[in-house]
């Protein structure tokens, strides 16, 4: 156990240098550095603006309101930076990595193999702009709902953030894991993050059965959905339950994958 | 013994196409799968401390070797210990103790100056604040490269990377380093300054390094006993300038003359490898030497006379030219 937490800690304190070094290394190139934080403060602004669009278009889905919806829609747009300036930056590297042999050395390195090859890199513009988004989307709905500020409901909306977290980690990089066997996994990428795009809306915008099938099958709309049900008390205990076991499943699904995939690594000729 | 390999295979598959669209098309319904052996069955024993060489041409399976002996690879058959671990468990304790340094992938952060990833590897090896500032400082004054440390990668040039490669893949000490073609593509002068560091580094550490080059002259400068390898299979082991033992034990006389003599002269003494004005070069039988010697300076106008061995890279040739006739003909 105390292997198991010095060894938590030290990735942690490895991923807080990976997130260093990724920031300084876009800083090297000034003009760009700067020029992309301009260009994501105008899409903080276009993103901001869909608060008035929900506003402005007045619509109820199943009952719920534009206030409820803008919770859903903000922590959309918050995990979508997470996402993309987390995770995605890596997944798309890795098929990359996979073809041209580029895990050879990180797979001499003493820390995990797949932390290493899956978080090293951070991209500061494409996480901040949608986090700061949908925070701000989220106080702003979480006012207006008048939901209590308690430990409990910031606690577990927050725990559920983090759980939705490790499930877009897992449900995403599963598809680049084939780049294992087939080298180039890009079509099959491509279609999985368009799945993406189920969760701009709240689910309850589709059918009883797709929504089933989006939270047990294929569970994408657990990632957007279940942290705003819980905040507005509107999560059954099946779902709940399904969101506590769920990242644990996912988890183990890729290591088993991540570990035979890494069996077939065949490197690449020098 | 630090590196135990026995019977040790690595097959890759993969399928050929032939030239144009049309196949192109052929081969998205059907690809013949093909096997290459890449390593066959070698076998071998390093002890600590040694300095090895692995040498042979392209694709003859030193890479994969190393690849395999790191854990990057896993291997088809066979069996190795490396530091008393199978490698290709990558087990934590086992990669605390090796390093890699391949001369054709980088680790550092190609945007950043080398010292931020040098102190990412620091965490990474768990390697204490002062034994970093101690080696660290060591490294780059033996390396000459203290200056450059706060210049981005990207701005180095080949050379002065890849001492800073050598420095990273250094700074956890390790007791025994692959060195996958480090001097690959640098000029004269950086070659012989990571040569020179190498065996210092070999002595000072006693770290035992294997090394896998194209250049003889890193092989015949650094180490003591070679492992060749071609078209998967250990061809030689032993020392290097032993390589000509296997042959008809030829030598090397070159002349230097006051006058000038013809072809015919010459090869009356045995086979003319070289004639230019007034320098010659001779090949003779090993053990009629001392014969042709006296004869050569009694009946030709010498001026200067030396006897050497046959030089290594041809003897190496003749082994891949042995190895690949035998091939051939089975």
């Amino acid at each position: 156990m105390r292997n198991l937490l010095r060894e938590l800690k030290k990735h942690f304190l490895i991923y807080i240098l990976f997130v260093k070094n990724s920031i300084m290394a876009q800083m090297e190139y000034r003009f760009n550095f700067i020029g992309n934080l301009a260009m994501e403060s105008g899409y903080l602004l276009v993103k901001l603006s869909y608060v008035m669009v929900v506003y402005r278009s007045n619509v109820t889905i199943n009952g719920l309101t534009p206030d409820a919806i803008l919770l859903f829609i903000g922590t959309f747009v918050a995990l979508t930076g997470v996402y993309a300036g987390m995770f995605m930056i890596n997944m798309y590297g890795l098929r990359n990595k996979i073809k041209d042999g580029d895990l050879d050395i990180i797979l001499t390195k003493p820390v995990s193999v797949q932390f290493m090859a899956t978080l090293r890199q951070v991209d500061l513009g494409l996480f901040s702009v949608d986090v700061i988004a949908g925070a701000v989307m989220v106080i702003i709905a979480w006012n207006r709902l008048g939901i209590p500020v308690t430990f409990l409901t910031i606690g577990g909306y927050l725990g559920f953030i983090a759980l939705s977290c490790v499930v877009s980690y897992c449900l995403f990089l599963l598809p680049q894991i084939l780049s294992f066997w087939l080298m180039n996994t890009s079509a099959i990428a491509e279609i999985t993050d368009s799945f993406w795009d189920f969760n701009n809306m709240p689910m309850d915008i589709y059918t009883n059965w797709i929504k089933q099938i989006g939270v047990f099958v294929l569970p994408i709309f657990v990632i957007t959905n279940f942290p705003p049900m819980f905040a507005l008390g509107k999560m059954p205990p099946a779902y709940m339950a399904w969101a506590l076991v769920l990242p644990f499943i996912l988890l183990a699904v890729v290591r088993a994958a991540w570990s035979k995939g890494l069996r077939s690594y065949s490197s690449a000729s020098s | 013994m630090i590196i135990q390999v026995e019977h040790l295979s690595k097959s890759f598959d993969y399928y050929k196409k032939e030239l144009g669209l049309k196949n192109s098309i052929k081969n998205l319904f059907h690809r013949e799968k093909l096997t290459k052996a890449a390593v066959r069955e070698i076998s071998f024993e390093i002890a600590e401390g040694e300095m090895i060489g692995f040498l042979g041409p392209n694709g003859a399976g030193k890479t994969t070797t190393l690849k395999m002996l790191s854990g990057i690879l896993h291997p088809t058959s066979g069996q190795a210990h490396v530091l008393g671990y199978v490698p290709w468990e990558r087990k934590k304790a086992f990669k605390m103790q090796f390093a890699i340094v391949m001369g054709q992938k980088a680790q550092l952060w190609w945007d950043l100056p080398a010292n931020e990833s040098l102190y990412l590897n620091k965490c990474i090896y768990e390697v204490e604040d002062k034994a970093y500032q101690s080696t660290l400082a060591e490294l780059t004054e033996l390396l000459d490269v203290k200056d450059l440390l706060n210049v981005q990668v990207r701005r180095l040039s080949l050379g002065e990377r890849m001492k800073m490669e050598l420095i990273a893949a250094l700074i956890h000490r390790p007791k025994l380093i692959f060195l996958d073609e480090p001097t690959i593509g640098l000029d004269i002068l950086s070659q012989k300054k990571i040569r020179e560091f190498l065996k210092y580094y070999n002595q000072q550490r006693h770290a035992t390094i294997v090394l896998t080059s194209h250049y003889m002259a890193d092989v015949e400068n650094l180490c003591k006993r070679a492992i060749i390898i071609n078209q998967g299979q250990i061809v030689f082991e032993g020392d290097l300038h032993r390589v000509n033992d296997l042959f008809a034990q030829s030598k090397i006389i070159k002349l230097q003359l006051s006058n000038t003599v013809t072809h015919a002269d010459l090869a009356a003494f045995g086979e003319v490898r070289e004639l230019t004005g007034l320098n010659a070069t001779l090949q003779v039988p090993r053990t009629q030497v001392k014969e042709i010697s006296k004869a050569i300076l009694d009946q030709l106008p010498v001026i200067d006379f030396n006897i050497e061995d046959v030089p290594v890279e041809e003897g190496i040739a003749l082994l891949f030219q042995r190895r690949e006739a035998g091939h051939a003909l089975a």
